[in-house]
């Protein structure tokens, strides 16, 4: 924060968002498939709040632009809003790493338009070899993933602890991986 | 025995136990050394008390630590399930099998008592049991377990031997002190045993007396320090214990976990949408509470959460790791 920033009070009050970081994913996958017999799902999807459905509806349309400008990655978009009021973009991809870069691509087009503050999270999704859901989370405040293990079949809303450290333990090296325990909140109900 | 591949032996865990130890071993002999040049004869009798104490506490350990948590002792058909449990631990640790205990109590907590393994105890409690999920209940009776194959309660009650007599001794002295106080002189100063002699009997007693008030003070301080480490060093071998037993770590990670009193560290159920408003953009990070819990850690007879858990992942990685470790 810089003197002036100071003197007229203008201290940012959410930390910047990063997406830089987002790409460890993809060497993550190598190791989860390797290691942990896991396939990635090939949807995902970037979450955000509080922007107005007027420019929601903008960004999808340069969203879409862009992504057939990107011609044949084979990207498709879809708009979401999940019950939490919060908004999505949800991504499909042909192949794992096209779909890393779509979502870095959607981040970046928020972030670029203005609304790293409303970015919240990216979350890929994984199966276990008994098609079991392994989600990736990763915090755009912080720049951080963690992982989320929701407990099948269980409406109540139960995750598996153990499974989520063993998790971030196997994959220290290859995610910048949420060290602080108590940030790593689920996200529960999720579109894909 | 042929252990497996990830297995390596912990030699800094075993290292500092071995320091501690030493360190012990050298300030209870001063400790005994220092008393014996000022009391003479008087050691005996004092060391002849503090062993019965000792040898009372270890045989009534289990029952008085069941008496105080209220606990009762389960037969096999009131707690199947626990008692299935202990029963493959012990097979697989080659023990027998330990009486289990459950104590009706809010905390949720497991400890293993008992003068020797034959006659170890294993209690918890009933928060315990409805807090975990079966792997985790696991984990935490492998942990206990390890305790009993370590011998652990005889070895902390043989290492808290001289802490107990030094503590005796500033009870004792500091109520002769009380008591000269309150009724003039020193009632002919026990202690003196042959060394004091006529006139300045009373002056020399009172000046052993001090010296060997001061010298236990200043030996339970330091002992507390030495005992309480070498606690956590214990901790942190039936935690490996439990890990090498169960092969997942994670099990007893996260039944820690669970079991904590407090909200840092552990893995909320809180949605991060519904969190967002405040903890995620909350501007203090909650890691700037954690130090705090460094400088406490050295009173504890357990270590942080944070260590343990720190620890057990090193094992897990190593057991990850296994399939490529080419020896």
């Amino acid at each position: 924060m810089g003197f002036f920033d100071a003197i007229f009070g203008k201290q940012k009050l959410v930390p910047p968002a990063k997406n830089d970081r987002l790409f460890a994913i993809s060497t993550a996958d190598i190791t989860l498939e390797t290691q942990e017999d896991m396939k990635p799902v090939l949807s995902s999807g970037v979450c955000f709040r509080g922007v107005a459905s007027g420019p929601f509806k903008q960004i999808q349309q340069d969203l879409q632009n862009l992504l057939n400008a990107s011609g044949d990655l084979g990207l498709q978009s879809r708009p979401f809003e999940d019950n939490l009021g919060y908004k999505w973009i949800l991504l499909t991809g042909a192949d794992f790493q096209t779909l890393v870069t779509g979502m870095h691509m959607v981040s970046q087009t928020l972030l670029d338009q203005g609304y790293g503050e409303q970015l919240l999270s990216a979350v890929f999704r994984f199966n276990t070899d008994n098609d079991k859901p392994v989600y990736f989370i990763y915090n755009f405040k912080r720049g951080m993933y963690y992982p989320f293990v929701p407990r099948p079949d269980s409406h109540s809303h139960q995750r598996n602890n153990p499974d989520e450290m063993r998790l971030s333990n196997v994959l220290k090296n290859d995610l910048p991986m949420e060290p602080e325990f108590e940030r790593w909140y689920a996200m529960w109900d999720l579109p894909f | 025995m042929k252990k497996p591949v990830w297995y390596k032996t912990d030699v800094g865990l075993n290292a500092r136990m071995a320091i501690t130890l030493g360190a012990m071993f050298l300030l209870y002999a001063a400790f005994v050394f220092f008393l014996y040049s000022v009391l003479r004869g008087g050691l005996a009798l004092i060391i002849i008390i503090a062993v019965g104490v000792l040898i009372f506490q270890l045989f009534t350990s289990d029952k008085v630590a069941i008496w105080s948590m209220g606990a009762q002792e389960v037969s096999e058909q009131q707690a199947p399930k626990l008692h299935a449990m202990v029963e493959r631990l012990a097979q697989q640790t080659n023990l027998p099998k330990p009486k289990i205990a459950i104590a009706r109590n809010g905390a949720p907590n497991a400890f293993a008592t008992g003068r020797d393994q034959k006659h170890a105890v294993i209690c918890v409690t009933t928060s315990l049991l409805s807090k975990l999920d079966d792997n985790q209940l696991e984990a935490v009776l492998a942990h206990e377990m390890t305790h009993i194959l370590n011998n652990d309660m005889q070895v902390m009650t043989l290492i808290m031997f001289v802490p107990m007599l030094a503590g005796m001794l500033m009870q004792f002295l500091s109520r002769m002190f009380l008591w000269g106080a309150m009724f003039g002189g020193y009632g002919g100063g026990g202690f003196g045993g042959g060394r004091g002699r006529g006139r300045d009997n009373n002056g020399g007693a009172l000046a052993i007396m001090l010296l060997v008030l001061v010298g236990s003070a200043v030996v339970s301080a330091v002992s507390f320090l030495l005992t309480r480490a070498f606690s956590r060093y214990r901790e942190f071998a039936a935690d490996r214990g439990s890990a090498l037993i169960t092969g997942a770590p994670q099990n007893l990670e996260s039944a820690l976990m669970a079991i904590s009193g407090q909200q840092v560290g552990r893995i909320p159920d809180a949605d991060l949408r519904s969190a967002d408003a405040v903890s995620a953009f909350c501007f203090v990070p909650v890691s700037n509470f954690r130090n705090q819990d460094e400088f406490s850690e050295l009173f504890s007879t357990h270590p942080s959460l944070q260590h343990r858990i720190e620890r057990l992942q090193q094992i897990q990685l190593r057991m990850e790791q296994a399939p490529r470790i080419h020896e």
